[in-house]
């Protein structure tokens, strides 16, 4: 700026081009000087060099009294009062602008200092390196980039300046090295400030936002760096050393200033909600300085990663296992597929156009790729592609897209222990109200004799047996089939009885039963060691619109449970028997989905359970009653 | 002079004027369109950017030495006419322009300014990609362009917040909205510039903005204000003469409109063709004979009070380019020469001594 400015001095001095514009500024100028308390002398040695280039006569010198002293003509000091109002007259500058202006400018300030709290200088163990992070819960997780930490590998060891000034040992978590994300952990404080995540969906072109860290390592006492702008662009594409490393897809681009060191830090909306986190700029032409286009990914990728970055995991990125090809305007084509894939699985077949995937409209093949690489492996996505003139919409769950890395990652296991209890745990002390050797006792309500024990003593599903080897209970209520009631037969099995139109070989409905009581069995029993064992922490999954945390339980009495726990109640939300032992067609994979949770006599159940066999969308029970009974 | 304290005082009222603005596009953010976003009492930029952004081109042309094969354009007609900087990526054989809805259309340039350094392109009627979602009807609908409406930039003193809209670093693709980047106007001077080591021929007023614009792509974005008026096109990238550091600036608006007043005139003549009986211009120039078959172009003498001689040709002189054509030895010339009419312009580039001169002249009768 000051380069431009002597310049613009420079040229206003030669040109008398300027003159009628200079004049204005003219008016400036002695604005400044009566708010800014600049000394008369350097406004007066300003006046007297460039007088000949402006509008107003020349004052005289004046030797050491400036040119306040004597003779300078009464119409002169006239003129000085007057200019500033006159010049800004058409800028509607009065007091309450000016306060709307210090209120926002306090506003900024205020949002900067409870952002800056939360973010973290990344060392390693040495001191060495240097990167950004940003914790984002109490105790102590954050996310950085996997190329900050990328060096830490070996002892996932490294430090975490604060703005306390302090460091604080950093544990590397889980890594996504194709998205450029990785977890870290803070250690050697009871709670920090961690910032809240926003919703980056919601970002457009145009919002204000601010980027944190420490750009070339400025801050020797970890106090991060401010940089001010606009988001320049959303959807962004910033390809990666190959398609499996270090991608940037549907990125946010923004004009505030991102350099070297700001790698890993957040890029904050202007209520300090975490939007994404910034790792690169348009660096190929002028070397690794800010030319005014960094990239944040966005947060909402990353908030897909979190449960298993959180799990120590090594993430990977979804594939469908074909690609396209563009045909034509806005006609994109499946052009390559690989056999086995998701895609040739979900019928899609070479030729046919993909017309929507994830709920976004396709319109371009780079856009698909720019999409798709938002999704961690395994997400369920909806895909919508029309085959011949037939328009299918299908739910595939990702492929994985290996990670290319040239070291093995060893996931840690107690990492992925301490996050199963840190689900499960909370799950079983939802329950934790009711004495453990209590039975809980579940009657259909219209026999109320028959009775059918679900929790028992909570670990062995055998106990469910009566002692006349039978349970049963009924549901009532809207659906695929209004009123259904369900036997159990002492063993593993649900089937439907009674005077209904219903067969006991209906698959769903005992798919579904089984399913719902197994899920109970395994997340509501105590989370002891031997049980730990049993678990583990897949990563993420999608629900109803949420990320939520899927966990696998392996027992030895049938095939491996698969169950998706909200983070936020901790209560499981689906669940699906993976089918290993059998054909797919004897033994169609069988996923129940758990809404409408309400609180039944202290306990928490779900009133509306979802089925679907093979992935297909098979019924919707509206459950109207739960009768729950002491022993 | 005492630059220090010029230094303070220019830098402080540039803060101050920086302020300014603010207010006043704040109240009307707040007016117009309701409260705003959560940017703290910011105006809210969408819609302005948005609107800028479907009046944007992306251009495709030749990668030639340090030239990217891209760039920027500003749609200032329905018909499709763009303007946008003269670089060698317009040289290409296949220019292509790709409008916000992602069409692809061929394009060519109908009017160069040497001077100026700028170029009117002119898209086809129909795109290059076939819309076959589309009826027939609407496939042979000729190309139809918001263009940008023309502002002015006689107010714009320093200070005033604005906005680059365009496609460095081709960073947005096919139906991919441009990028938007923020500044403010730091001042307005007369450029005085290089690029690589020739002197930059246009010399007039530009806008300087802190906004980094000197980057591969960006130079014909448009300049916009806070409230969407256009008030600049983002040149070439060039250093400054004094500090020989990258310089961020715009050509006013005016010099825009300057330019298209020019070219309307001379792409109509240049569309429409003198007839051949018409005699052949005159510009009094005559080139050195010596040498080989490529005689390099230098002028050996230039006739007195002809035009040549106004515009201030001086023997010596080596003719690098003539009427946009890069001119490599004295036959070329002449031969460009030939086709020109009374009444017609030339306009040459001149290398003199370690110089590019920019010169003009109307041709006339020759003398008798």
């Amino acid at each position: 700026m000051n380069l431009t400015a002597t310049q613009i001095i420079h040229r206003a001095a030669k040109n008398p081009r300027s003159q009628a514009g200079d004049a204005n500024n003219m008016g400036d100028t002695h604005n400044m000087k009566s708010g800014d308390g600049y000394s008369s002398d350097e406004v007066s040695a300003f006046a007297l060099d460039q007088a000949p280039a402006y509008a107003l006569p020349p004052f005289p010198r004046g030797g050491r009294g400036g040119f306040w002293s004597a003779p300078a003509p009464r119409w002169a000091a006239t003129m000085l009062l007057l200019l500033p109002l006159v010049s800004r007259a058409a800028d509607t500058f009065n007091t309450d602008d000016l306060a709307l202006v210090r209120a926002a400018e306090q506003e900024r300030i205020d949002v900067m200092a409870r952002a800056s709290r939360s973010v973290v200088c990344i060392f390693d163990e040495n001191r060495g390196g240097g990167g950004s992070g940003v914790l984002i819960t109490p105790d102590g997780y954050g996310l950085t980039n996997f190329h900050v930490v990328a060096g830490m590998m070996k002892t996932r060891r490294g430090l975490g300046g604060l703005p306390d000034g302090k460091l604080y040992p950093l544990s590397v978590l889980g890594i996504d090295p194709t998205g450029d994300v990785a977890m870290f952990r803070l250690g050697g404080r009871e709670r920090f400030d961690p910032a809240p995540l926003g919703d980056s969906d919601q970002v457009r072109v145009g919002n204000w936002v601010f980027a944190m860290g420490n750009p070339f390592i400025l801050a020797e006492d970890y106090t991060p760096t401010a940089t001010h702008g606009i988001v320049s662009g959303v959807h962004r594409y910033q390809f990666g050393a190959d398609n499996r490393s270090l991608v940037y897809t549907d990125c946010i681009q923004v004009d505030a200033s991102i350099n070297p060191g700001n790698s890993g830090g957040p890029l904050f909306n202007m209520n300090a909600e975490v939007i994404g986190i910034n790792g690169r700029g348009s660096f190929e032409v002028r070397g690794r300085v800010n030319v005014g286009l960094g990239y944040a990914i966005s947060i909402n990728q990353i908030k897909r990663f979190i449960p298993g970055l959180r799990a120590g995991l090594l993430t990977e990125h979804g594939s469908l296992g074909a690609t396209t090809i563009d045909l034509g305007y806005r006609k994109v084509v499946f052009e390559k597929m690989l056999e086995p894939s998701v895609a040739s699985a979900a019928g899609i077949e070479i030729g046919d156009r993909l017309l929507r995937f994830a709920g976004r409209e396709i319109h371009s093949s780079n856009q698909f790729a720019n999409i798709l690489g938002v999704f961690p492996a395994n997400w369920p996505v909806v895909v919508d592609f029309q085959h011949n003139d037939q328009l299918i919409s299908r739910i595939v769950r990702l492929e994985r897209l290996p990670v290319n890395s040239k070291e093995p990652f060893e996931a840690d296991e107690n990492l992925n222990q301490e996050e199963v209890k840190h689900v499960l745990n909370a799950t079983t002390s939802v329950l934790g109200h009711i004495p453990i050797t209590e039975t809980l006792k579940w009657s259909g309500h219209r026999e109320g004799k028959i009775r059918l024990p679900l929790l028992g003593n909570l670990g062995d599903f055998e106990v469910a047996e009566t002692s006349d080897g039978h349970g049963s209970y009924v549901l009532r209520g809207r659906g695929a089939v209004p009123t259904r009631r369900y036997e159990y037969n002492g063993r593993t099995a649900l089937m439907a009885s009674g005077d209904e139109a219903l067969s006991s070989a209906d698959p769903t409905a005992t798919a579904w039963a089984n399913l719902w009581m197994a899920t109970r069995r395994a997340v509501y029993a105590p989370l002891d060691d031997e049980r730990l064992k049993k678990w583990r922490h897949l990563g993420g999954d999608e629900f109803d619109g949420r990320v939520v945390d899927l966990l696998q339980f392996t027992s030895n009495e049938g095939p491996d449970l698969r169950v998706a726990v909200d983070p936020q109640t901790h209560l499981p939300v689906r669940a699906m028997w993976k089918p290993t032992d059998a054909p797919s067609s004897e033994r169609p994979a069988v996923e129940i989905e758990l809404y409408d949770y309400r609180d039944v006599q202290g306990t928490r159940l779900p009133h509306r359970i979802r089925t679907y066999v093979g992935g297909e969308h098979r019924t919707d029970d509206v459950i109207s009653r739960y009768q729950v009974e002491a022993p | 002079m005492n630059r220090i304290s010029l230094l303070r005082l220019a830098s402080a009222l540039l803060l101050l004027a920086g302020t300014v603005p603010v207010t006043g596009i704040q109240s009307r953010a707040v007016n117009e369109d309701g409260p705003t976003a959560p940017g703290q009492g910011s105006p809210d930029l969408s819609l302005v950017i948005h609107q800028a952004a479907a009046r944007i081109v992306k251009l495709y042309g030749a990668t030639i030495g340090g030239e990217h094969g891209y760039g920027t354009g500003v749609v200032v007609s329905a018909d499709g006419r763009v303007v946008t900087t003269l670089s060698l990526l317009l040289e290409a054989s296949n220019l292509r322009a790709v409008t916000p809805d992602g069409h692809t259309y061929q394009a060519e340039v109908i009017y160069r300014d040497e001077y100026r350094q700028l170029a009117l392109l002119q898209m086809k009627r129909y795109p290059e990609d076939v819309d076959t979602d589309a009826s027939i009807n609407q496939q042979m609908t000729p190309l139809r362009l918001d263009p940008m409406p023309l502002g002015n930039s006689t107010d714009i003193r320093g200070g005033e917040w604005v906005l680059a809209v365009g496609n460095p670093f081709k960073v947005a693709e096919g139906e991919e909205p441009v990028s938007a980047l923020k500044g403010i106007v730091s001042g307005r001077t007369n450029l005085e510039a290089v690029r690589g080591t020739q002197p930059f021929p246009y010399r007039g007023e530009v806008l300087v903005i802190d906004a980094i614009t000197s980057n591969p792509g960006s130079p014909g974005s448009a300049l916009i204000t806070f409230d969407g008026r256009w008030i600049g096109l983002i040149g070439k990238t060039v250093t400054s003469k004094l500090t020989n550091t990258f310089l961020n600036y715009a050509y006013p608006i005016e010099e825009v409109k300057a330019f298209l007043q020019d070219a309307h005139s001379g792409a109509s003549a240049a569309t429409q063709p003198s007839p051949a009986d018409a005699p052949q211009g005159y510009h009094g120039i005559r080139l050195s004979r010596i040498g080989y078959r490529r005689t390099l172009p230098f002028v050996e003498r230039v006739a007195m009070n002809s035009p040549a001689a106004e515009a201030g040709v001086k023997p010596d002189d080596l003719i690098v380019s003539a009427n946009g054509t890069a001119i490599p030895h004295a036959r070329a010339f002449n031969e460009l020469c030939e086709r020109l009419r009374v009444g017609e312009e030339l306009s040459l580039i001149i290398k003199r001594g370690n110089e590019l001169v920019p010169v003009r002249m109307k041709l006339t009768e020759p003398p008798k």
